[in-house]
């Protein structure tokens, strides 16, 4: 939709006070979430609102929470405790993916997923690569890790998906290539894509774009993309 | 009363790895930061729910918090209001709460005289929204404390979509140039 911003507001500026008063949709959001990463001008710009309006949060009346949110929060944060939790949420399972890669024989829907297949061994110089990838606003969106054993990457998807008129789609991004497409993700639940030896190594860069149902219809990213993850050594 | 300073400090602290900073931060914010997501939420474990995400998102990205760019209570509304912001888009539309089923909806008041007296950033934005017709001032607040998007807002207001994005884009103006006055 097009609408006539005030005169003397620009569309950038029109979207950037639209994003800090939080008045976006799902896809907009997005759009600007990404917008913010590679536009200084348009961050500095939200950056701004943001300190003209979150003064009003001064009139909200405090209302403290129940103890068990800072035991949740401690959980998480202290690595011991984290390490030993079950992979709920992709911080951890990012973490299970490790352990489950050393030797460990939890019976989670990934490693269960994993372990029924038949395995082919694979030299120990073969590095484990993973990637987090997060929107800009620091959301994980979904926990990748490259399988050497079936030269797969599974993804670990944090259940937040996009409208029903819409399909995620995870994009391999190697230097100024080309976006290649890994396919459309369910984000309710782990999978993992085939992929060709050879095309994973540090620093490969995975995305996932918002597209309309049924994906990008050019072989390029269409829709906003919504969150990014570099391949690091495990 | 935590100074800006302090909260500042505590940041760069939780950016270290240090835990017992981020307790801090969450002792004298938590309570503002679950109104700010409660009021937009409505429903009380699901706040609570985006309350922890919060914690662990300030305690993941406390190093990239910047005192020169922005205030430290603001970064740290900021990251509670989008949280809560994205939860509240990404529900399916028909499990949004109904607001007048919810008996507990963390209200907002007017600031207390002795605080306006005082003049501080939010008097003054008080007083800079006291200026604005009243309807574009409550729509601005709407938008702000409920986390409605404009199409929401437009059809509670019943005007059209881009009225009501003129009206809230003039009012956000005319608010800031009364900030700077």
């Amino acid at each position: 939709m097009i609408d006539e911003p005030p005169v003397d507001m620009n569309a950038d500026e029109a979207l950037a006070a639209d994003f800090a008063l939080g008045a976006l949709d799902l896809t907009q959001l997005r759009a600007a979430e990404l917008r913010m990463l590679r536009d200084p001008a348009f961050r500095a710009a939200v950056e701004a609102w943001q300190a003209d309006l979150n003064t009003l949060a001064q009139q909200l009346v405090e209302t403290v929470p129940s103890p068990e949110v800072w035991e949740r929060i401690a959980a998480e944060i202290d690595p011991i405790v984290r390490a030993k939790a079950a992979p709920r949420g992709l911080w951890a399972s990012l973490n299970f993916w490790r352990a489950f890669s050393v030797a460990s024989t939890s019976a989670a829907a990934v490693a269960a997923a994993l372990l029924l297949a038949p395995v082919t061994p694979v030299s120990t110089s073969q590095p484990l690569l993973a990637a987090t990838l997060k929107s800009t606003d620091g959301a994980v969106l979904i926990s990748a890790a490259y399988d050497p054993y079936r030269h797969s990457v599974i993804l670990s998807p944090s259940g937040n998906g996009p409208d029903a008129q819409h399909s995620p789609e995870l994009w391999l991004i190697d230097g100024s290539a080309a976006p290649r497409s890994l396919g459309l993700i369910d984000m309710n639940r782990p999978q993992q894509r085939s992929i060709a030896v050879g095309q994973l190594h540090p620093g490969v860069v995975l995305a996932v774009s918002i597209e309309a149902r049924g994906g990008s219809t050019t072989g390029l990213p269409q829709g906003p993309v919504v969150a990014t993850g570099k391949l690091s050594i495990v | 009363m935590t100074t800006p300073t302090i909260l500042a400090n505590w940041l760069v602290q939780v950016g270290e790895g240090d835990r017992a900073a981020l307790k801090s931060i969450y002792n004298a914010t938590s309570a503002k930061l679950f109104a700010v997501t409660l009021r937009i939420l409505i429903d009380r474990s699901e706040a609570e729910d985006v309350l922890q995400e919060v914690f662990i998102t300030i305690w993941r990205k406390a190093a990239q918090f910047d005192a020169a760019r922005a205030g430290a209570m603001t970064w740290l509304v900021t990251i509670a209001r989008n949280r809560a912001i994205d939860r509240l888009r990404s529900r399916p539309a028909r499990a949004n709460v109904a607001i007048e089923l919810a008996a507990e909806i963390a209200d907002e008041r007017p600031l207390p005289d002795a605080i306006l007296e005082a003049g501080g950033e939010a008097a003054k934005l008080q007083t800079a929204l006291s200026m604005l017709d009243p309807r574009h001032a409550g729509i601005i607040r709407a938008a702000f404390f409920e986390g409605l998007s404009y199409e929401a807002l437009a059809l509670r207001e019943a005007v059209p979509i881009g009225t009501l994005k003129s009206w809230v884009r003039r009012g956000l103006l005319r608010m800031r140039s009364e900030l700077a006055t």
